[in-house]
This record gives structure tokens, C-alpha cells and sequence, in this order.
């Protein structure tokens, strides 16, 4: 089977994981004077200007539980869309070695992903540690949830992102799409509203996103605080494995002759 | 190293080319191609041509010909970079390619963050490159202050002793040269070589592309000359190595 191949060359060429991982985390913040500080000043600032805009400007929402609902959403969307852009080009920026010796191309993508997932990681608890101290979030055992919300969530990720990695050699307009396609869905995501505000006729445009589904059990967990239903989970894991065996299927229909399209 | 025996087995090789106007589709061509022919923009040569090659445990072998005959694409494909457009492939034993030093180099990394990362792409654990580093390194004759330093302010020579020093580390199965003697001053190169000998007496096949033909004669015991994608002479490293020069003598007359 290829999958078991390619889950084998992942782990065989762990080493090499490990060493783009840290050479991508590296390099982002090099030689800045807040270095890795900014990968948290970021969302705390994005989430404090929306909050503001939509609680005073216009005057959207309200309270503190909208700060945690905004914050609950926006985070994993965050991941998603920086996952998305980086590995667009996380093949074609490896051409030089590719051409020139072996490496499993799966290897790439995979790296971009799991070093934004390490960026995520780090907003997260430490956002966490900021509500809870604030008092905007009261630990609950609903909590308890959010690792298989956080594995959904990245494997979800990593099914599309080997996809876009492997699309875009061949067809470099894929990256432009995305960026513009992530800005619709920011829209079409219950982000910074919910899904009962919307109107009747539009919410089954919201349902067919997939990635509300993830995002809404982040949204359950960390800002309802209480476990999703089983129709939240079943359908996060729905779309968790359509993402995955889509995303793979492409990625290892592409990937034979993409060193021939670099 | 292992007791097995290694052997490379290539049987009918081809590799053919596509060459496109703009080697990526474009969306407009993705949308427009059911309706148009879809040969208008592409043309294709074979730059490895029926290539049935045995290389057997303990040959030292030479790749001559001319520029474009095809030598780094068949080493391509035996070293995995390439998928054969038909034929087989029979490899038995660790390929090592050492094709174009440096070429995983990241030009931000520091030297030292990239000896890691090359290393682990040659199959290094952090681990053995730790115990190697020091060993590399003095090898290298670069300055300790540099080895911290992003690599794009090295000088080529500097990038080149890193990349070698680094592949002399290794002792592979089946090693694979494709020009990489590349420069330094007359002290390295002396080193090199030598290390490189010893190197090359390790391995259990050693396979060597190169125009220098004092080289191909102090390495190699067996020539393969390609030309337009074939192999047009097999043979002891004597035999063909002096008709290979009067060839090439005739066609240059002025080299």
C-alpha cells in the first residue's frame, strides 16, 4: 500500500522531520528582537481588535464569554489557514535538494504543518493561561475533550495541506486560490458570530463548510464548556477522514512525476 | 558495514523528458485542455535511452561522454530522484548520492544547523552527528566563529569544504559522484583526495561522472561511455578511456 509507505518513509526519515520542523521555527523569527513572542503577540492582537470592533464599534456582540467564543474559533482557524498558505510552497521551495537526492515529498508539507501546528500549540496554552487568570474562562471538565478536538483538528489540516502542497507544482495558481478562498471562508466560518445568527436559508452554505465542524467543537469545548453531542463529533470525524483520504489520494496521484514539474 | 553484496541492475532504462513551454499547467490550459490538443506546447527527447547496465560488489565505475549524454540522469534514476519512464531497477545496498555538494544547504541556516539537517538527510541521527561534529568540522578548517553564522556569508570554497567534510563522514554502501570536485586551495584538495580514497576503497560500489579524465582513470577500474542516451562503450577503464580521449580530441581539436 502506498499510505503504509509513505507513513513508513515518515517515520524512517524522522530525522530529517525533526530538522525542517526546527529550521522553519528558527528562521521565522531570526534575528527579530521579540523573536518566537511575536508568534504569540499576534493572535492576542488580532482577537483584542476584533473583539473590540465587534463589542464597541459596531456593537455586535457583547461580554466577556464573546472575548472566549471568538478566541475558541479563531485560534484553530488560525492554525488552518497558516498551514494551508505555508505548504503551498513547501515543495517548490525544496526544488534544489529534491533534484538531487531522494527524499520521501511528504516529508515537506508535513514539516509546515507540524511546525505551525508546534506555533498553535504554544498560543494555545498560553492564551489559556491569560483567560483563565483574567477570569473570562472557568476550567470545566468539558476540557477534557479538547485533545481528540486538537487531533481532528491537525490531521484535518494535514490531509488538505499534502494536497495543496503537491497540487501546487502543478498548477501554481493553486496558492492565489487559497488565499482568496480563506478569505471567503473566514465569512462562511462561524467565527466571529454564531451559527444561530444566521439566517435560516444561508446556514446550510456554513453546514457544507467543512471546516466549521472543526472549529465547532473548539467552540463547544472551550466556550459553552460542555462536551459536544455525538452528532458534532461524528461529524467532525466525517469530514477529519474525507480531508485525509481526499487530501492523501491526490497528494499520491501527483507525487510520482511532480519532480519532472518542478 | 554489512557483509551483504550490492549490485546495481538496470535493465532497458528509459527516461523521457517532457519539455513544456512553462513546466506548469496553467489554469487556463487545465480548463481549455479537454478541448484542445494537448501536444501543442510540449515536445519530449529521451535522455536515457534503453540502458541495460550490471554493476556488480567492488566495481569502480567511470560515467564519460559529452555534455547532455545522458551520465547524471541514469545516476539520477538509479539514485531515486528520477522514476524511469520504463524498464527496471534492481538495487541492492545503500545509495549514497554525493551529487553536487551542499545542495541541501539552507542559505539561512547557520553552518552548524545545516550540517545537522544535511546530516540527517544522508541518514544521520542527531546522535552520530554530535559524535561527528567535531571530526567534521576540523576537517573543514572553517573558523569556529563562522560555524555559527548564516551560510549565505560564507564563501563558495568555505561551503564546499563544509559539504565535503560532511560527506566524507559517511561510509556508504554504493556511492555516487556526480562533479563534485569542486574548488579549494591546493592544501584541501590534496586532503580531500586522499580522504576521498579511502572513502572510495570502503564502499561496496562506487559510481563517478566526470569530464576530468585523470580522475576517471585514478578512481575507476570500468568505463560506461554514454552518448545521446546510450551506452555506447563498456569496458575495462584502459581500454576506453584512451579511445574516449582520441574521440574526444578529434571532435575538439583545440582542447
Amino acid at each position: 500500500m502506498r499510505i503504509a509507505d509513505d507513513l513508513s518513509a515518515l517515520y524512517r526519515y524522522r530525522e530529517v522531520l525533526v530538522n525542517l520542523v526546527s529550521a522553519d521555527l528558527k528562521l521565522r523569527y531570526r534575528r527579530s528582537v521579540l523573536g518566537y513572542l511575536w508568534s504569540l503577540i499576534h493572535p492576542i492582537m488580532t482577537i483584542t481588535i476584533m473583539t473590540i470592533v465587534l463589542t464597541h464599534v459596531v456593537k455586535f456582540q457583547t461580554g466577556s464569554s464573546y472575548v472566549l467564543y471568538v478566541f475558541a474559533g479563531w485560534l484553530p482557524w488560525n492554525f488552518l489557514v497558516n498551514g494551508f498558505w505555508g505548504s503551498g510552497a513547501a515543495i517548490i521551495n525544496n526544488e534544489s535538494v529534491l533534484r538531487k537526492i531522494y527524499l520521501p515529498k511528504i516529508l515537506f508539507p508535513v514539516a509546515v504543518t507540524l511546525a505551525r501546528f508546534i506555533d498553535f500549540m504554544i498560543n494555545l496554552s498560553a492564551l489559556f493561561v491569560i483567560l483563565i487568570v483574567i477570569s473570562y474562562l472557568n476550567p470545566s471538565p468539558a476540557l477534557l475533550a479538547l485533545p481528540v478536538a486538537i487531533l481532528l483538528l491537525f490531521l484535518f489540516t494535514a490531509g488538505v495541506t499534502v494536497a495543496l502542497a503537491a497540487v501546487n507544482v502543478y498548477i501554481r495558481d493553486t496558492s492565489h486560490m487559497v488565499t482568496v478562498l480563506m478569505q471567503w471562508g473566514f465569512y462562511l466560518t462561524p467565527i466571529i458570530y454564531d451559527l444561530s445568527q444566521i439566517p435560516e436559508r444561508f446556514r446550510p452554505l456554513f453546514e457544507l463548510n467543512p471546516i466549521t465542524h472543526i472549529i465547532r467543537l473548539f467552540q463547544t469545548i472551550i466556550s459553552v464548556g460542555q462536551f459536544p453531542t455525538s452528532t458534532e463529533w461524528g461529524m467532525a470525524f466525517f469530514v477529519t477522514f474525507l480531508a485525509l483520504v481526499l487530501g492523501y489520494g491526490v497528494f499520491a496521484r501527483l507525487e510520482k512525476n511532480l519532480i519532472f514539474r518542478l | 558495514m554489512s557483509d551483504r553484496q550490492s549490485h546495481i541492475r538496470v535493465r532497458n532504462l528509459k527516461l523521457d523528458f517532457t519539455v513544456y513551454s512553462n513546466r506548469t499547467l496553467s489554469l487556463r490550459e487545465v480548463i481549455l485542455n479537454p478541448f484542445m490538443a494537448r501536444g501543442s506546447q510540449k515536445q519530449s527527447f529521451s535522455a536515457v535511452n534503453d540502458v541495460t547496465l550490471n554493476i556488480e560488489h567492488g566495481e569502480r565505475v567511470a560515467l564519460i561522454g559529452a555534455n547532455g549524454a545522458g551520465k547524471s540522469s541514469l545516476l539520477k534514476i538509479i539514485a531515486g530522484v528520477y522514476p524511469p519512464s520504463s524498464g527496471t531497477l534492481d538495487i541492492n545496498g545503500k545509495i549514497t548520492p554525493l551529487i553536487e555538494m551542499g545542495a541541501g544547504f539552507h542559505p539561512e541556516l547557520t553552518g552548524r544547523e545545516n550540517l545537522f539537517l544535511n546530516g540527517a538527510i544522508l541518514g544521520f541521527s542527531r546522535k552520530e552527528m554530535q559524535a561527528r561534529l567535531q571530526n567534521i568540522i576540523e576537517f573543514s578548517e572553517i573558523p569556529l566563529h563562522f560555524l555559527d553564522t548564516s551560510i549565505k556569508y560564507y564563501s563558495s570554497g568555505m561551503q564546499t569544504r563544509l559539504a565535503f567534510s560532511l560527506a566524507m563522514e559517511l561510509a556508504p554502501e554504493i556511492v555516487i559522484f556526480d562533479e563534485i570536485f569542486a574548488a579549494g586551495d591546493a592544501h584541501f584538495v590534496d586532503k580531500a583526495s586522499s580522504r576521498m580514497e579511502q572513502l572510495i576503497s570502503a564502499a561496496h560500489i562506487m559510481i563517478l561522472v566526470t569530464h576530468d579524465l585523470k580522475l576517471a582513470r585514478r578512481f575507476a577500474s570500468r568505463c560506461v561511455w554514454m552518448q545521446k542516451g546510450a551506452v555506447i562503450k563498456d569496458g575495462p577503464a584502459a581500454e576506453v578511456l584512451p579511445e574516449y580521449e582520441r574521440t574526444m580530441l578529434q571532435a575538439e581539436p583545440k582542447s
